[in-house]
């Protein structure tokens, strides 16, 4: 549960993100960068923050604070990407036995690989490695002693923001190394958060970023990523898409209602190409125009009265404990979506308990475009989607004759 | 196989809230069992498990939870709401799980009053911000606390400044040192009697020494400044005259200076004093800060004064002057009587009377120092590293003198810490008993089990730097002057606790401390280290919101007064939904008394708790006279602030502190505080929402079956 001002804050830092996922020089085809969530459990949602780059987390926080970094010619750090384990196991264990003799030590011929793998990225004036594994602890004191920034275990998630970011193209081998796999970096950089310590790495061009998201506990937390990963879809699909819908059960209740309108007004010509009745017809659409209103009606969770208008065909909502008989103009404030206030007689009635005679009523206007402070929107693409998705579900319950089930 | 229609779905219980909100029962009758752990006054429990009749003491909220079997739904919530506060906060995890009770109880009563659930969850919320907004009235700066501590004891407009030092041998050295410095200005200077002048600074100074009384049992150095004053003073400050020093010398408290070090800490005086910050406040702030935090903990709160005593002199080096939590380990050493607690410079540890023979061996000689951090045994590989299984070793020319492969290992890694010179190994993990009894064979110490924090600290002062495998070792890696001896009680003598001994290694200038905590009594051990760290983290808590709240109950009064104020305004500020014209004030009144009736039942128990009140009765009798006193009185929060200052809310101040007298006010961690207040009202409010238990999985036939089937419906 969120107060307001935590809302606001968190909002405020979703939009931040997005932003800095938006490349800054469109070519032709433009790719948004992604946005990473950083957890931080048990923390306020107000110290939650995001920030430019990637946040790797490190339990060596005892490198040197201000980090020194060794950097190239032209100012920028190095790096270089392994998406292969660098612990020095047996990094292939295929089928069959290997036969060794005694004195001959795998792990050690292993480990020399991998010291060679270092000098070359010693050599090659790499400034910081990092790893989506481990690294063996005898390389990674090798690259410290050479000022090299070593960071292991990133994990996959990481690897592709990684990628994009640096410009560097992940190293899947320890026996081949090519200097055209190397990215850059702008700077790094060390963060705390809570007791956490992170390494920052700071890209060049920002199309990627890290959403620290802290909650007071751990499932609260679960349930504000998932929010917060919504919110950051809906805006990558509007940003594809930039169209909205007025939210909050209008735009179900507006549809119903032109559906109902429209249905009313069809030729007899129409009913005999589709091969049916007008009753027949009117049935079917009362039924899909009640589905949608159900939608609407789901939104309220108290037990109130669900109200719609004739003008507009908005939903409207009334607290529980009111008499059905009451002037509704005096109990509702607002439509659903906020677009509309309670300034004219809009000739509200009641959504539910319409069954049998469905009201005859004149094609919904659209409201006029308000400039308005708070209006609820839903996205576009998802609702439409959910819509169609719903709909094929349905027809395809409808052709389910059989569901067999096997008993043993 | 048969044909027929079916539907596979897991089912529900119908919507359990509706009918008996089982959730928010089992949150109050949980957190009922937690009643007696709130306030400074805190009774044990014994937890027994039938099935093993074993039995632990608890005294913690924390470790209540822990030990109860949490089946249920909401029970686990609770756990991980008073787990998440004690993973960030260390304190509160009671208030917090009083509170929960209270609120569901009262949540579960506005229910029964038919007040619809979103009335309730957005009016309780709104009315909590509310709260902490108003609480903000009664913060303190720390900066305050510490000038209170100089008012307090001073006359008002006396224009001087009193310095003392204490300087302390706790034990072994190096020295700690307390530091207090007071100064006070005022606009105007007011002629006054030196003689009464000398009172004040005596009572003062009587005080100090009485509160920190927690240096433990040997002498006290108290050294007035002033025989020298004019070449000690920086800043605006007038030292004070030297009769203070005859004053005293006279005075019980300090009889026992020992003269000889004068001479010696004058230097380092002088140099403490010209460097001080404009406010010298600052400087002895921390240790009056945590007394006034203990609630009465003695025990911590003196290891707490040395800890603070002793990191604020580094702190002149280092230039940081907060307290580093990072720093401070614990040593539990069980059999000792409880006042041989204390603090002693470096890491002290327990290790087998095999290994406490190494030590006699180094005497006083300075040791190279090797950390490693993980296990030193052949088999360990650091993490991630996969063991291939299909290798297969095979020995062509078997010869009797290599020996066993075991052994080949052992010798390798003898011969490396022989090689460079290692006397002392700290390892992270395991250590392997056969290496471990060479190494004792070859005078070399291996310890076990050391937590990453004390491997930092030591490679931060030798230049050690830790290794995984000893393969890896090279002359960099290795560091030197650590010192390694027995640990001694602070009577001097050295303990032999049965199987275990205690050591102590020390580097010069390592800035870890290791408090010794001791109980004669083996099942307070866990209790003792939960009240010790509960102390550092407030401290610590205190320091990073830089202020604190006024304590002993007087938050939680402005917040009962402040919400029954909203409750009898009625609709003072809309709690407004954005789409309902009749916002919910309605039920507005009747949800925001059930908000305070969590902060009534709160203050009344930690009343009845500390023995401020026979019954609970009467201690609500007692809270409703200082809320028609604070209501009368016009502004709430101006009358909880006077009553506070003169220690006259509900009974005095909170605690047993034994020279309870003007000055020692009790505070409490502000946003330690707020934060569980919040926690707990989400946790409830949660469970309020949550309108279903589906149930999935096997058990479902059996619940089919059972006598609460008619509850269920499918979905």
């Amino acid at each position: 549960m969120l107060n307001k001002p935590e809302v606001d804050h968190l909002t405020t830092l979703i939009l931040k993100a997005f932003m800095f996922t938006v490349p800054c020089h469109v070519e032709t085809n433009a790719v948004l960068g992604k946005c990473v969530i950083v957890p931080v459990k048990g923390r306020r949602v107000a110290d939650s923050t995001v920030l430019p780059g990637l946040l790797i987390e490190t339990p060596e926080i005892h490198l040197a604070n201000p980090l020194t970094v060794k950097r190239t010619c032209s100012n920028l750090v190095k790096v270089a990407l392994f998406c292969v384990s660098m612990a020095g196991d047996l990094s292939n264990p295929e089928e069959g036995t290997i036969t060794v003799h005694h004195g001959i030590s795998l792990e050690m011929l292993e480990l020399n690989q991998l010291l060679n793998i270092g000098k070359q990225l010693v050599s090659d004036e790499v400034g910081l490695v990092v790893c989506q594994k481990v690294i063996h602890p005898s390389l990674k004191q090798y690259l410290k002693e050479n000022h090299v920034i070593v960071l292991d275990r990133a994990g996959l998630c990481l690897m592709e923001p990684l990628s994009q970011m640096t410009g560097s193209k992940p190293i899947a081998s320890i026996h081949l190394l090519s200097p055209s796999c190397y990215g850059s970096l702008k700077d790094v950089s060390i963060e705390s958060f809570a007791s956490k310590h992170f390494v920052h790495l700071i890209p060049k061009d920002t199309v990627v970023c890290s959403l620290i998201l802290c909650n007071r506990n751990e499932t609260a937390w679960d349930e504000l990523k998932r929010a917060c990963e919504t919110a950051e879809h809906v805006l990558q699909l509007t940003i594809k898409e930039p169209l909205a819908l007025l939210g909050g059960g209008c735009t179900e209740t507006h549809l119903a209602s032109y559906i109902r309108h429209k249905s009313c007004s069809l030729s007899a010509s129409s009913f005999k190409d589709m091969d049916c009745s007008r009753t027949q017809y009117q049935l079917v659409a009362d039924g899909f125009c009640r589905s949608l209103e159900s939608v609407a009606c789901s939104l309220n969770h108290d037990g109130g009265e669900i109200l719609t208008d004739t003008v507009y065909g908005h939903c409207w909502f009334v607290p529980s404990g009111f008499p059905s008989v009451s002037n509704w103009s005096d109990l509702v404030s607002k439509c659903g979506c906020g677009i509309n206030g309670n300034t004219e007689n809009l000739n509200w009635r009641l959504l539910q308990g319409q069954f049998g005679s469905p009201v005859i009523q004149g094609c919904p206007e659209a409201p006029s475009v308000k400039v308005m402070d708070f209006l609820t929107l839903d996205c576009f693409v998802a609702k439409c989607s959910g819509l169609q998705v719903a709909l094929e579900t349905a027809n395809l319950i409808l052709d389910l004759s059989y569901v067999i089930e096997d008993q043993n | 196989m048969r044909w027929r229609r079916c539907c596979l779905l897991p089912m529900a219980f119908r919507d359990v809230n509706a009918r008996r909100h089982i959730g928010l029962q089992q949150l109050s009758s949980l957190a009922l069992a937690g009643r007696t752990l709130l306030g400074p006054m805190k009774s044990c429990k014994f937890i027994v498990d039938e099935s093993t009749n074993q039995s632990t003491l608890i005294c913690s909220a924390l470790r209540l939870i822990e030990s109860l079997d949490l089946t249920s739904a909401a029970g686990q919530l609770l756990n991980e709401t008073i787990q998440a506060q004690n993973k960030e906060f260390k304190t509160g995890m009671s208030t917090l799980l009083f509170l929960v009770g209270a609120w569901s109880n009262a949540v579960l009563e506005c229910l029964q009053q038919n007040v619809p659930v979103s009335a309730i969850v957005s009016v309780m919320s709104e009315g909590l911000n509310s709260c902490c907004e108003r609480v903000q009235c009664l913060q303190i700066s720390i900066h305050d606390v510490n000038k209170e501590l100089c008012s307090s004891s001073v006359r008002p407009n006396t224009f001087k400044s009193v310095t003392c030092q204490i300087g302390h041998d706790c034990l072994l050295n190096p020295q700690i040192f307390l530091y207090f410095q007071k100064e006070i200005s005022a606009p105007e200077v007011i002629p006054m009697n030196s003689c009464s002048h000398q009172e004040d600074d005596c009572n003062f100074n009587k005080c100090l020494a009485s509160s920190l009384g927690g240096f433990g049992s040997t002498a006290s150095l108290v050294k007035p400044v002033g025989d020298k004053s004019t070449s000690v003073i920086s800043g605006s400050g007038v030292i004070a005259s030297s009769c203070n020093k005859q004053k005293l010398t006279h005075s019980r408290y300090f009889s026992t200076i020992a003269k000889s070090r004068f001479s010696s800490q004058q230097d380092n005086f002088q140099g403490y004093l010209s460097g001080q910050p404009a406010d010298p406040c600052e400087c002895y702030g921390l240790g009056h800060l945590a007394m006034t935090l203990s609630h009465g903990n003695q025990t911590s709160m003196k290891l707490l004064q040395s800890i603070v005593a002793y990191q604020q002199e580094r702190a002149e080096c280092s230039g940081s002057s907060q307290l580093n939590i990072a720093e401070i380990v614990t040593c539990c050493l069980l059999g000792l009587p409880e006042s041989y607690s204390c603090v002693s410079p470096g890491f002290v540890t327990l290790v087998s009377p095999e290994q406490a023979t190494v030590i006699k061996y180094f005497e006083d000689k300075p040791l190279r120092i090797l950390l490693m951090d993980g296990d030193l045994t052949e088999q360990y590989r650091h993490l991630g590293f996969n063991r291939p299984c299909n290798v297969r070793t095979i020995l062509e020319h078997p010869s009797l003198q290599e020996g066993r492969a075991g052994d080949l290992w052992l010798n390798s890694m003898l011969d490396i810490l022989i090689s460079f010179e290692v006397n002392l190994v700290l390892v992270k993990g395991k250590v392997c008993e056969n290496l471990m009894e060479r190494c004792i064979a070859n005078t070399i110490l291996v310890i076990g089990s050391v937590t990453r924090d004390v491997l930092c600290a030591f490679g931060e002062v030798t230049s050690a730097q830790p290794v995984t495998y000893l393969t890896q070792l090279n002359t960099s890696c290795v560091g030197s002057r650590a010192y390694a001896e027995l640990w001694k009680a602070c009577d001097g003598r050295a303990m032999d606790l049965g199987e275990l001994v205690p050591i102590r290694i020390k580097v010069r200038g390592i800035p870890l401390l290791t408090a010794v905590l001791t109980t004669a009594v083996a099942s307070k051990m866990q209790l003792i280290e939960d009240q010790f760290w509960t102390l550092v983290y407030r401290l610590h808590h205190a320091l990073n919101d830089k202020k604190v709240f006024l304590g002993g109950g007087a938050v939680e009064l402005l917040c009962l007064s402040h919400v029954q104020m909203l409750a009898n305004k009625n609709a003072v500020k809309d709690f407004h939904n954005p789409w309902l014209a009749a916002p919910a004030t309605e039920y507005q009144s009747v949800v925001l008394q059930a908000l305070a009736s969590g902060w009534k039942q709160y203050l009344s128990v930690v009343m009845c708790n500390t023995a401020k009140a026979a019954s609970e009765l009467e201690a609500c009798t007692s809270v409703d006279y200082h809320l028609k006193k604070a209501a009368d009185c016009g502004s709430p929060s101006a009358y909880i602030l006077k009553e506070f200052r003169r220690d006259d809310l509900l009974g005095g101040g909170f605690g047993p502190f034994i020279d309870h007298r003007e000055g020692l006010k009790v505070y409490d961690n502000v946003t330690a505080k707020t934060e569980a207040w919040r926690r707990a009202l989400d946790l409830v409010l949660l469970v309020l929402q949550t309108d279903a238990e589906i149930i999935t999985g096997p058990k479902r036939k059996q619940l089919l079956n059972s006598h609460v089937s008619s509850e269920f419906m499918f979905l």
